[in-house]
């Protein structure tokens, strides 16, 4: 027994502080970068700017901060993420900023039907499409990134055994290469090349089920926390402006889709609905139903510096700059 | 719980620490506790079926000594209460609702219109493993094979003791009852085979099978959309998915038994290393098909009798073995496709052919025949299992026609042939030998290495926490 439990135990131990010694080199290799343009709850520590972009994948393909640099003359930082279609979501990265940052002028959120689709409730988030780009946070937590463990119910094993929560949720590849993360830090979004060739039909149908009736539904605690997101903002003296993304026109269709803005006049959050008259209807400028390709967005982007409601929402910032 | 989840990593440990260094001394406190952690391990799945598996084993314990006690008459009487006892509480739960709606379906085509009332409860998991413990402790005891156990602790421990409880292997009195009535010494070489087990336990079942398990999902369910050659690969993921989930399942309760001290039965022998069906049958699924042997086939008369009734027993061993899967039409199917397989061997008396040593046992490769032999049997047991993973019999027949559209095509999703099921097959054919005695580097240090590189690539793959597929019979 003794010999049994000796050699399991070695073996155990060799193995966890092989796993340390590689959880730390990571650790460092990865500190206060993206690793895949999804992680950046911690990207350029103490830098000041001025828009903060948050989001679904709505956001993080379509806000190109270089654009926004050019024509309004505003700094920003793109921090939407696919797969987090929910406020508290957004919240979390919104406190992340806040820890690492001066707060921004301007806060600025994707919000329409497609994308306040998620569950609402923390408390069910425990199967995320994107959770695994947060399991680097996960090994021993520092006290502030705790509200990200929370968040995404890591378990013990994932929070205080080394390189488990990498190994399990398959980012080692991303943690070593960290190829899209260089992508992102290079354009400031997550930039979508080539053209739509998805299936309309099927797409429309994945796409807009149920998204209307869910939002009707669950209106009075969404407003509470879009409220909760305006006053937070307010606190730290930002200004929250919601952005309604273009969308292929066949899903806008979907009655419902006038909900988010008539919460955001409820709430007098300044909402601009940038689906109308901004992309024409075609493939040429989505890579998907829901989302822009890099054409479409930078004529989203432009489009969005040039619209006289959002430059009224920045107020006198906006430098003015010909179209 | 699932072997495959962290709550088993924290409850092993404490449960071998309890019971090699707490309860060292006295082999009867061990099983107590064998008993609870084994109580607490099926109640942790869902504690309400706790109920139905003490009173199956208190009922079946009690019948043992009625069967053991009483007149002849009263024997079989007894013998007959239990195995009804257990057929009623199995028939219940598993198969109420698919006799009650094929009755209603029946009744339909003679013009009376049924409305069967259907249940809406939820299998008692394991129960077709525990009900059959106890059946076959009942039968033993009536043939005179083995006297009715004193202690009830002890019984009770052979029926659910945890690593076998939910999913096998089914064990008999015979085997299990006399290494629990006496005392247990830890041996290292047990220990380490035990831990190599259920490494590779872990290993088929989280790194091969779950990883087959979303891609033999989706063929199955839009195979109408994929070429025959997809379709195909498809089939034959599903025969690699249910291999490496069952025998993995297995190795890992070989393995945990191994840590206790007890040795279970042999429930896989490399199955697709088969030369004929008959091979298959003693390779695929040892105990359930040796308690169908031993406590059906033979009683009926097995093979040794007329071949008319030899052609009948072969059926109703391979129809009950397909029911006792589960209530559905596609089970009886598979059952009876595999019977239809077995009987030209039966009758060309090649069915003992193969009873010896795996294939190419003291050479490296199988010979062109044997290959071909190999290959024929995996061929037509993987189109068996077409009807096993179908819904129903509508969609297995629609899967293998669709076999038949553009099978010379290229077929897609082919890299995981490459990447799972061709290491699988050869890793597989290097331990052929011994199931037990895991064929691992004898360098030490290449040893180790290959624990640790095992070890991260089921992490790297544990993400799915898939629940084992023999748990649902």
């Amino acid at each position: 027994m003794k010999q049994f439990l000796k050699k399991t135990l070695a073996f155990g131990i060799a193995l966890l502080l092989v796993a340390a010694v590689v959880q730390a080199l990571i650790t460092v290799r990865i500190k206060n970068k993206t690793t895949t343009g999804h992680d950046h709850l911690t990207i350029y520590p103490g830098e000041k700017f001025d828009i903060l972009f948050l989001g679904s994948s709505r956001c993080a393909d379509h806000f190109i901060p270089g654009v926004f640099k050019q024509d309004v003359g505003l700094t920003s930082l793109n921090m939407g993420c696919i797969g987090h279609a929910d406020i508290p979501s957004f919240l979390l990265k919104l406190n992340y900023y806040l820890l690492y940052h001066p707060a921004p002028r301007y806060v600025i959120m994707n919000f329409d039907l497609a994308t306040i689709n998620g569950p609402q409730d923390p408390a069910q988030n425990r199967n995320y499409l994107a959770k695994h780009y947060f399991a680097r946070y996960a090994f021993f937590a520092e006290p502030h990134n705790e509200m990200v463990s929370q968040y995404f119910g890591f378990n013990l094993a994932e929070r205080y055994l080394p390189m488990y929560a990498i190994l399990k949720y398959k980012m080692l590849g991303d943690c070593i290469t960290m190829k899209d993360g260089r992508n992102w830090m290079k354009k400031g979004y997550l930039e979508q090349g080539g053209v739509w060739n998805f299936d309309p039909v099927k797409q429309k149908d994945a796409v807009s089920r149920g998204h209307a009736d869910t939002f009707r539904i669950r209106y009075a605690p969404i407003k509470d926390q879009m409220r909760y997101v305006k006053d937070l903002c307010a606190k730290n003296g930002s200004k929250l402006i919601c952005v309604h993304t273009p969308l292929f026109s066949m899903v806008y269709e979907d009655k419902g889709f006038e909900l988010p803005g008539q919460m955001c006049r409820e709430l007098d959050i300044p909402y601009i609905d940038m689906h109308r008259n901004t992309i024409p209807d075609s493939v040429v400028y989505f890579s998907d139903m829901l989302h822009l390709n890099e054409t479409g967005a930078t004529r989203f982007c432009k489009a969005l510096c040039a619209d006289s409601t959002f430059r009224a929402a920045l107020g006198g910032t906006a430098r003015t700059v010909a179209p | 719980m699932l072997f495959n989840s962290s709550e088993f990593f924290i409850f092993l440990p404490i449960v071998f620490f309890l019971y090699w260094f707490v309860l060292k001394n006295s082999f009867r406190q061990q099983n107590i506790m064998l008993l609870g952690a084994s109580y607490f391990f099926y109640g942790w799945f869902d504690w309400r079926f706790l109920g139905l598996l003490i009173l199956s084993t208190v009922i079946d314990y009690s019948f043992g000594f009625w069967v053991a006690n009483g007149t002849e008459r009263k024997k079989k009487l007894f013998l007959w209460l239990s195995i009804f006892n257990n057929l009623i509480i199995l028939g219940f739960f598993k198969y109420y609702n698919f006799f009650v709606t094929e009755a209603a379906i029946f009744l339909g085509n003679l013009g009376f219109h049924a409305h069967p009332y259907v249940l809406n409860i939820v299998l008692p998991l394991g129960i077709s493993f525990y009900t059959f413990h106890g059946m076959s402790y009942v039968l033993d005891i009536y043939r005179g094979n083995f006297k009715p156990i004193a202690n009830f602790v002890d019984y009770a421990v052979f029926v659910c003791f945890f690593p076998l409880l939910v999913a096998g292997p089914i064990e008999r009195a015979s085997h299990l009852l006399p290494q629990i009535t006496t005392s247990r010494k830890f041996s290292y070489a047990q220990g380490v085979q035990g831990l190599r087990l259920m490494l590779w336990g872990f290993f088929k079942k989280v790194v091969v099978a779950d990883s087959l398990a979303p891609i033999v999902d989706d063929i199955y369910k839009n195979y109408h959309t994929y070429s025959g050659s997809t379709v195909a690969l498809g089939a034959i993921y599903f025969s690699f998915q249910i291999y490496c989930d069952f025998s993995g399942y297995t190795d890992i309760a070989l393995g945990t038994a191994k840590l206790f001290g007890f040795e279970l039965l042999t429930n896989f022998k490399f199955p697709y290393f088969s030369r004929n069906i008959a091979e298959f049958w003693r390779r695929w699924h040892i105990s359930l098909s040796s308690w169908f042997r031993d406590y059906l086939y033979i009683p009926l008369g097995g093979g040794r009798t007329t071949r008319a009734k030899a052609v009948r027993n072969t059926f109703i061993i391979f129809l009950v073995s397909g029911f006792w899967h589960g209530a559905n039409w596609t089970f009886i199917v598979w059952g009876g496709i595999h019977a239809l397989l077995f009987i030209p061997l039966l009758l060309g008396n090649k069915n003992r052919q193969f009873t010896g040593p795996i294939v190419a046992y003291d050479r490296s490769l199988p010979t062109l025949k044997e290959l071909a032999q190999m290959l024929l049997t995996f061929t037509l047991a993987t189109l068996a299992w077409v009807f096993f993973r179908c819904p129903d019999m509508a969609t297995s027949f629609a899967i293998l026609k669709q076999m038949t559209v553009n099978f010379f095509h290229v077929p897609a999703l082919k890299s995981f042939m490459l990447f799972y099921v061709a290491p699988l097959v050869l890793i597989d054919w290097y331990f052929r030998r011994d199931e037990r005695a895991l064929a691992f580097p004898r360098n030490r240090a290449l040893r180790y290495i290959t624990y640790a590189v095992m070890f991260v690539v089921i992490i790297y793959h544990s993400n799915n926490n898939a629940s084992f597929i023999y748990f649902q019979f």
